[in-house]
């Protein structure tokens, strides 16, 4: 990272945005290099990774968030809202906070002169009302193409501002991949908290990096899992502090909950800090929680303990996956979600004895190919399509592949008739071994009484042309 | 222009794209950014047939900021055209192209013989919030879409009302303007909902009059209608909620249609009746509950505040302490509005404030003495505030978070009954 990572994901090496195929096909054509970059010459909207770099960051105690950008680019901060006085509740605050957020406002008078003068306002305020530790400023597409030196801003203004002030450069416009935005903020912590600074060592404390849409229970579940290594969990960003920022260097290893989260930000510590670190899956379903307990206990040299711990875990929980089993053998599945979950999610149908028929995820590069190849290995050849979103591929999939489990943003499956339902839930729990059970009969249910989707279906009305189903899904991408 | 905002209250003007997914069949086309529709989304519900995701868009990236993104506009209306099942295409345009200077006009024009018709709105955040952007996409299919005709039909009456999905109650609320139309004997016109969408779009050339019920928004629309179509127009800058106001109401919209006086009063003497018997049943209640507020604060678009101050002091005769109006008003409007304020009965004014600082009126709300527990309506931020200063609170405006709008209102005789509901249903909870 650093010199040489831009924060971009596009810039790395084997990284496709655009792309659908079978998933015997994909793995065979990425092992030959064939894989194009290509693009849609028809798209729906996305996620810009502005909301990723937002998300990774805005439940930071003492802190205030400015966006230096247009009214509307803070326009998704009430859900923010949500998650964050959840947080909250979950962990017992009595008097809830909400998080404190500022727009510089960018006018039609700043596109023309420059909006730096507003942002030295924003800062400025932020700083009399809040008296924060730390000051975030996002970056967005508008200053970034008008231009404004946000970093001179910010230098300027440090030499007398009490609060830490931290540029998050995360210009929707420059990349497609919204995981960007999680590195993009990493970046700043690193240039602006940690300072390449070292500090002395604690044992047996390691590092885990969360995204917001991590739920406190799974926060919980994790650091039980730890625990019972003998390890102590720094847990970094969501719900967090200046102080536990700056104990990062402390830790003798780290890990993420996520594949895409401080992934980057894990190899700096480990160039800069010596920090080794364990990136392996999302820990949803036995096989993944497995292979995150073992890498994480490798790291820290308890891998036999993990050995005898996993043994125990499963002893209490197989016989329980059994019974949910039961209820789900056979049925097939259709997975739409980010890249952790969407891939975690897949391999959790292997517990419950279900067929994956297909998968959208956003990103393809060397860590989905090692997922393709798991999964290639278990179900029938099913079909990949690489998308952030673009539900109208979806559908045309979902229509032809007919699953009986839709596992994702259940809007337009619903309106199918099949029953529908998420692994990603910041309120409840989904991972580990304690998460596995909750989410297999959350699934259950929702297949045992499909009732709402199928009245749903009979009355909802669907958003494309009678022809768009009949044509090949992929049809708009063109490389 | 707004400054700087603490606890936004609104969107950017492509915000506006919810005004086009209120109209049946139609689809807004996004020429923006990436991640633009989804934070302009919301929880309050789709149309059902589209929402954001939906959304065709060009999701503009580096290249295109440095060489325009005009082809991949084309290439994105051309094949919406061809995917989405759509009767009516509003291109939207967000900062990005608007800023490198993409030519959309010209490329909106290739369509102009398309299958169906394809208009464009200009809606960059840095030029305005979704209120004036909601104006703009009116404006739009007024300019674009519409012609003036020489068939005029008598009694035919066009609602407009604030901004859907911006004011959780747009469609419990226009449906409810429409019936007391109805019951006036006029035939009411909408174009947001169920079941309205482009049909009715089509009539509003055809209308006696345009009815604006909404303090400012929507009044260039009016003067533009007027300008081509020849329509007259009655503004009715206050929001009906209750009886006293409705019945104003009726008297002002029957009289400027020429709907016979006995006929009017007649239904105002009906309505109140309905309306008096209960609050007649539960006047006790309203008259024994000690907890409840005697003076309020509204922290709301302009539509609510002075919507719910005039109801709040003529219906139900609370004192209203200073009222914030955050929708940044444009200031050709304000001096009107604070007008209305003064128009209170009992020769009662509140003073009333335009400001977009949230971090300010929280503060102010605190060190106001409510002479008891205060009574807020606003906007979600306000709970926090509430919950300083032990205040009763209803989140009536946006963002509206932690209750559920799916077609209940506020407007009209029972619209006033259901705010009743909803303000003692809080003010129970502390049990006297």
């Amino acid at each position: 990272m650093g010199e040489i990572y831009s924060g971009i994901r596009e810039s790395r090496p084997h990284t496709f945005n655009d792309l659908g195929d079978t998933s015997q096909n994909l793995e065979q054509d990425f092992n030959k290099g064939c894989l194009k970059k290509a693009d849609r010459s028809f798209a729906q909207g996305l996620q810009c990774q502005q909301i990723n770099s937002m998300a990774a960051l805005m439940s930071l105690d003492d802190a205030v968030f400015i966006a230096h950008s247009p009214q509307g680019c803070i326009g998704c901060t009430t859900m923010a809202t949500d998650v964050f006085r959840v947080g909250q509740a979950h962990r017992g605050v009595k008097l809830i906070k909400n998080p404190r957020i500022i727009v510089s406002n960018i006018d039609q008078n700043d596109v023309v002169f420059g909006g730096e003068k507003k942002l030295q306002e924003a800062i400025t305020y932020a700083g009399e009302r809040y008296d924060p530790k730390l000051i975030f400023i996002f970056t967005s597409c508008a200053s970034g193409i008008i231009g404004d030196d946000v970093d001179a801003v910010i230098r300027d203004l440090q030499q007398t501002n009490k609060a830490l002030l931290i540029p998050i450069h995360c210009e929707g416009f420059k990349s497609k991949v919204c995981a960007s935005g999680f590195d993009a903020a990493f970046i700043s912590i690193t240039k602006y908290i940690l300072n390449k600074e070292k500090i002395e060592k604690i044992p047996n404390l390691i590092n885990l990096f969360a995204p917001t849409t991590v739920s406190y229970k799974d926060q919980l579940e994790i650091e039980r899992m730890l625990a019972t290594l003998g390890v102590e969990a720094n847990y970094i960003p969501f719900y967090s502090s200046l102080e536990k920022i700056k104990k990062i260097p402390a830790a003798v290893a780290s890990t993420s909950i996520c594949k895409v989260f401080a992934d980057e930000f894990m190899q700096e510590l480990a160039d800069v800090y010596d920090i080794p670190f364990s990136h392996t899956v999302m820990p949803i379903g036995v096989r993944n929680t497995d292979k995150w307990f073992r890498g994480i206990a490798k790291i820290v040299g308890k891998a036999s303990e993990a050995e005898a711990i996993i043994e125990q875990e499963h002893a209490r929980v197989l016989p329980e996956i059994e019974k949910i089993r039961k209820r789900l053998q056979g049925k097939k599945v259709f997975i739409c979600g980010g890249t952790g979950r969407s891939f975690a999610a897949a391999a959790l149908l292997e517990d419950f004895g279900m067929e994956l028929v297909g998968l959208e995820t956003p990103t393809y590069d060397v860590d989905a190919q090692l997922d393709i190849e798991y999964l290639n290995g278990i179900h029938k050849n099913f079909v990949v399509d690489i998308a952030n979103m673009q539900p109208f591929e979806q559908i045309n999939l979902v229509k032809r592949l007919k699953p009986d489990v839709f596992i994702g943003v259940p809007t337009w499956a619903a309106r199918l008739g099949i029953p529908t339902t998420h692994v990603l839930d910041m309120k409840r729990p989904t991972m580990g071994y304690d998460g596995i059970l909750y989410l297999g009969n959350k699934i259950a249910d929702q297949v045992d009484n499909p009732g709402f989707n199928v009245k749903l279906a009979k009355h909802a009305r669907l958003p494309y042309r009678e022809s768009w189903y009949t044509e090949n899904p992929f049809k708009y991408i063109e490389g | 222009m707004a400054k700087i905002l603490d606890k936004q209250r609104y969107k950017c003007a492509m915000g506006a794209m919810s005004t086009v997914q209120a109209i049946e069949r139609a689809i807004p086309v996004l020429h923006s950014g990436a991640g633009c529709a989804q934070k302009l989304s919301n929880s309050s519900g789709s149309s059902g047939y589209f929402s954001p995701n939906i959304f065709p868009c060009t999701s503009i990236n580096e290249q295109d900021v440095v060489f325009g993104g005009e082809k991949k506009l084309h290439s994105t209306i051309e094949n919406s055209l061809k995917v989405i099942d759509a009767d009516l295409y509003v291109v939207l345009t967000g900062c990005t192209p608007e800023i490198v200077g993409d030519n959309v006009d010209e490329i909106v024009a290739d369509f102009k013989d398309a299958e169906k018709p394809v208009i464009f709105a200009s809606t960059p955040g840095f030029k305005g919030n979704n209120y004036q952007g909601h104006e703009w996409v009116v404006d739009a299919i007024v300019e674009q879409y519409l012609s003036p005709t020489e068939k005029k039909t008598p009694g035919l009456v066009n609602i407009w009302a604030d901004v859907p999905y911006q004011d959780e109650f747009w469609l419990g609320n226009l449906r409810e303007l429409e019936k007391l139309l109805a019951e006036l004997g006029l035939i009411p016109n909408t174009i947001f909902g169920y079941k309205r969408g482009i049909e009715n779009i089509k009539k509003i050339p055809e209308a006696q009059f345009n009815l604006l019920v909404s303090p400012w928004v929507g009044l260039e629309n009016v003067k533009r209608m007027q300008a081509k179509f020849g329509t007259p127009y009655l503004h009715y800058p206050t929001l009906p909620i209750g009886a006293f106001e409705t019945s104003k109401f009726l008297r002002a919209v029957g009289n400027f249609a020429g709907v016979d006086q006995g006929k009017i009063e007649k239904l105002i003497s009906e309505k109140e009746a309905y309306y008096y018997y209960y609050i007649e049943r539960f006047a006790d209640l309203f008259l024994e509950t000690r907890v409840m507020s005697k003076k309020f604060s509204v922290v709301a678009d302009a539509q609510y505040v002075l919507g719910i101050t005039k109801f709040l002091v003529n219906d139900m005769g609370l004192f209203p302490a200073k009222q914030y109006i955050v929708d940044d008003t444009p200031k050709q409007y304000r001096n009107d509005i604070e007008g209305y304020f003064k128009d209170l009965n009992y020769d009662i004014e509140a003073a009333v404030e335009f400001g977009v600082d949230g971090y300010k009126i929280q503060q102010e709300i605190e060190n106001t003495d409510y002479h008891g527990y205060p009574l807020l309506l606003g906007g979600y931020w306000e709970k926090d505030i509430a919950a300083k200063t032990n205040a009763h609170f209803l989140n009536v405006s946006w963002p509206v978070n932690e209750r559920l709008v799916m077609n209940s209102y506020y407007v009209g005789y029972d619209g006033g009954l259901k705010l009743i509901e909803d303000i003692y249903s809080v003010v129970k909870t502390r049990f006297n």
